[in-house]
């Protein structure tokens, strides 16, 4: 027989303290997690930024800006969510929570379209194996492009599936037995989400654009 | 056992662990073995040079990820740290639970490439080798390893959390047992370092399976660049593999010196310490890599900065021995070898941390020699005294005294037959990772192998007399020992909640002048 789930907290405060300071913890990994992603970046930067310069102008800044707000307001309904869930407004909190993932399934059928099109142009990260002698180009800068915007859209995924249990959980449970402290913690997690595309946006779409 | 499976006691998860790290213990330790034997004659007889390099990646790959790093974390790390600090279970019950899971699924995952043909990189992955060259089953295995990460993750984040939010009423940081502050510096350790292995990991995945150039000097990319990542993991690492063992430790010389921990507030700060300083010193690794002049000697000088933070412990552990009454039982005799072969193996370190010592020893059997004597004399003795010193509290029955002590000299005497040879050499040239050598160094590789089955029979008697003491040993009592600390204030084992009552902290620890009396009989000199 399976044992009840225990939880060693005695009172809601308690735990919510806890589970802020558990995503907390989280987040620190993920900083470093990305910090691998932002140092291969800069090696590759410093090393060759004439690659930036030639092949960054191919990503279309347009496109990424509208992005960012869509991430950006997402951000804001995420903080209202948050707070519809302590003040338990259930069906404020659904309607909260469905706009954020509106918000960020956008951002990805947006990603996706991009990603598409740079593959229909022949702009893929893959190097030639048998070509030796190749040399960096515009591979080594798709490499890059990929590699972070990939793992970031994976972030975003994990973050919808995150919302969309939220989502249902709040639309099944009556206002009263609302728990503030999940919606928190995935609130924490969302917001560190877009912050990392804050960095990526500048870094990959406005690169070598000043440059002479 | 299905009770078992879903579990959330932190207990019974620990237990899990016991059983899940000795397994890989038992293979990684059968794959020495084969190893040992290969090298007790000069030419490759046994397998070709080929396998042997599978052999050995292997072997370090499974030590490393699946038993050293999570091995006293996870399993007394789990079971102890909520009963040291008075609460009823970790923080996140299911997480840790969880993380259990996906241990076991890396394991899964880096057998079935070691099983589908193995892997032939070294534990270290070093590219371009292992992203362009290597015929082996490199994805699959990083995979495995990248799940051995996570699931150290969440060990790390319910660590922290629970010594953070879960203390009994009265149990101020400083009153915290040295163990507990061992476990929460190597959790920050846990959750800072392991995400960078992960990513360089996945990094590896991805230029191998998907021809992406970012580590491929021919593309634009830097095989440095993965050396960084993964010394900026993998240095950190060998403190996530020693801060429990020192923490062991320094719960077993108090006890068995009757005497309060010397300098109590600098081991618990040198613990920190170590966990900050670690971070800063992976260019020791790379000397002879490419990286410039100017960083070698910093890194040279960090590196001995390093070692004094560990110094402070091996001397807090003198000087609590210093005027205490000491009491030989079998983990302390495992304490005393940890303190000497931790000391060899730290001043070796530093040894290699020289630059133009380095140029000259790196890469031979000396470097084999240095992290053995700590992982193995130091850790595995530490992990060893831990399992003696809690296994009345854990099984709730005294084992052979006199078996014990057998088996902690046996490997004791091992140990430094298998490695000081190495040591020996290392400093004559003999390079590392080799199936075959030249004659000359015949007499030190033979010593060593025969130091080996010594060790081999070391490491199986405690697995035979602690299963008996399961059987036939007679009950342990709530604190044979008379030691302090809240663990030893419940029954042993503890019931589901660890406290019948919950605990209340009112003295600082480890009051031993004034402890319970031992409650053990016929053991020694007590
Ligand atoms: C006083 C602290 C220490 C210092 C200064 C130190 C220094 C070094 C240096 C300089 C090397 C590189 C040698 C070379 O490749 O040429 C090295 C290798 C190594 N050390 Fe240490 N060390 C210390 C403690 C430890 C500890 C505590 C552990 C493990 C628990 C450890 C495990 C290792 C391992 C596994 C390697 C070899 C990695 C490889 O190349 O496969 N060291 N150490
Ligand atoms: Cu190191």
């Amino acid at each position: 027989m399976p044992e009840a789930v225990r939880e060693p907290f005695a009172d809601p405060a308690h735990q919510r303290d806890a589970v802020a300071l558990g995503m907390w913890a989280f987040l620190g990994q993920e900083v470093l997690f990305f910090g691998v992603l932002f140092v291969f970046y800069t090696s590759l930067r410093v090393r060759h930024p004439e690659l930036f310069a030639a092949f960054a102008p191919r990503l279309d800044w347009r496109l990424a800006t509208v992005m960012t707000v869509a991430l950006l307001i997402s951000s804001f309904t995420m903080a209202l969510a948050v707070r519809f869930a302590f003040t338990r407004a259930r069906r404020s909190l659904v309607l909260a929570l469905s706009t954020t993932m509106i918000l960020g399934a956008a951002f990805l059928a947006l990603k996706g379209w991009e990603y598409a099109h740079h593959f229909e142009h022949g702009e893929t990260p893959q190097i030639d194996l048998a070509g030796l002698g190749r040399g960096p180009g515009l591979a080594t800068f798709f490499g890059v492009y990929f590699v972070l915007t990939g793992f970031h859209a994976l972030h975003v995924l994990g973050g919808l599936g995150a919302l969309g249990w939220l989502a249902v959980a709040a639309w099944r449970t009556p206002a009263s037995d609302l728990r503030g402290s999940p919606v928190m913690a995935v609130g924490l997690y969302w917001h560190f989400v877009d912050i990392v595309w804050l960095f990526l946006f500048p870094a990959l779409y406005l690169a070598g654009r000043l440059a002479p | 056992m299905k009770s078992w499976l879903t579990t959330t006691d932190h207990k019974r998860i620990a237990l899990l662990y016991l059983g899940t790290m000795t397994l890989f213990f038992t293979l990684g330790g059968l794959v020495a073995t084969v190893i040992r034997v290969e090298l007790a004659t000069a030419a490759s007889d046994l397998v070709t040079a080929d396998t042997y390099n599978r052999l050995f990646t292997l072997h370090g790959v499974i030590m490393v990820f699946f038993f050293l790093i999570p091995s006293i974390p996870t399993f007394l790390g789990n079971y102890l740290l909520p009963l040291m600090l008075g609460a009823p279970d970790l923080a996140f019950p299911r997480l840790n639970l969880a993380s259990w899971y996906v241990f076991v699924a890396g394991g899964l995952l880096t057998l079935t490439a070691m099983v589908a043909g193995g892997l032939d990189t070294g534990w270290t992955f070093y590219t371009p080798y292992s992203t362009t060259f290597s015929d082996s089953h490199v994805i699959l295995a990083v995979l495995g390893v990248f799940l051995a990460g996570l699931s150290s993750v969440f060990t790390g984040i319910n660590f922290i959390v629970t010594t953070h939010r879960l203390r009994a009423p009265g149990l101020a940081w400083l009153r915290l047992p040295l163990f507990v502050w061992s476990l929460y510096a190597t959790s920050l350790i846990l959750v800072l370092a392991t995400p960078v292995l992960a990513m360089t990991l996945l990094l590896v995945a991805i230029e191998r399976g998907l021809h992406v150039g970012i580590f491929d000097p021919e593309a634009g990319g830097s095989p440095l660049l993965f050396q960084h990542f993964f010394w900026f993991y993998s240095h950190p690492a060998v403190y996530i593999m020693i801060l429990p063992g020192m923490g062991v430790i320094s719960e077993l010389v108090p006890c068995f010196s009757r005497n309060r921990p010397f300098g109590y507030g600098f081991v618990a700060a040198s613990s920190l310490a170590i966990a900050v300083f670690g971070f800063l010193v992976w260019g020791h690794h790379m000397f002879v890599a490419g990286q410039s002049y100017f960083a070698s000697v910093v890194f040279s000088f960090l590196s001995f900065a390093v070692a004094v933070p560990s110094g402070v412990k091996v001397f807090s552990w003198l000087g609590t021995m210093h005027r205490g009454s000491i009491w030989l039982t079998t983990p302390m005799i495992y304490a005393l070898g940890f303190i000497a072969l931790f000391t060899i193996g730290g001043g070796t370190g530093l040894a290699l941390a020289m630059l133009a010592v380095d140029v000259h020893l790196h890469d031979t059997y000396f470097v084999v020699a240095h992290f053995h004597t700590i992982m193995v004399g130091g850790m595995l003795m530490a992990y060893l005294g831990g399992l003696h010193f809690w296994w009345p509290k854990i099984s709730g029955r005294l084992y052979s005294e006199r078996w014990g002590r057998i088996a902690a000299y046996t490997l004791f005497i091992g140990f430094l037959l298998t490695f000081l040879p190495q040591f020996v050499l290392g400093t004559q040239g003999l390079p590392r990772r080799t199936a075959s050598y030249p004659p000359e160094f015949q007499f030190l590789q033979g010593l060593s192998s025969a130091g080996a089955t010594i060790l081999a029979v070391g490491y199986v008697l405690p697995g035979v007399y602690l299963l008996a003491s399961l059987v036939r040993g007679r009950p342990a009592g709530d604190n044979p020992w008379g030691a302090t600390g809240l663990e030893w204030c419940t029954s042993s084992p503890p019931p589901p909640h660890n406290f019948v009552r919950p605990p209340v902290v009112t003295d600082d620890p480890y009051d031993y002048p004034r402890a319970p009396q031992p409650t053990i009989t016929g053991v020694g000199d007590a």
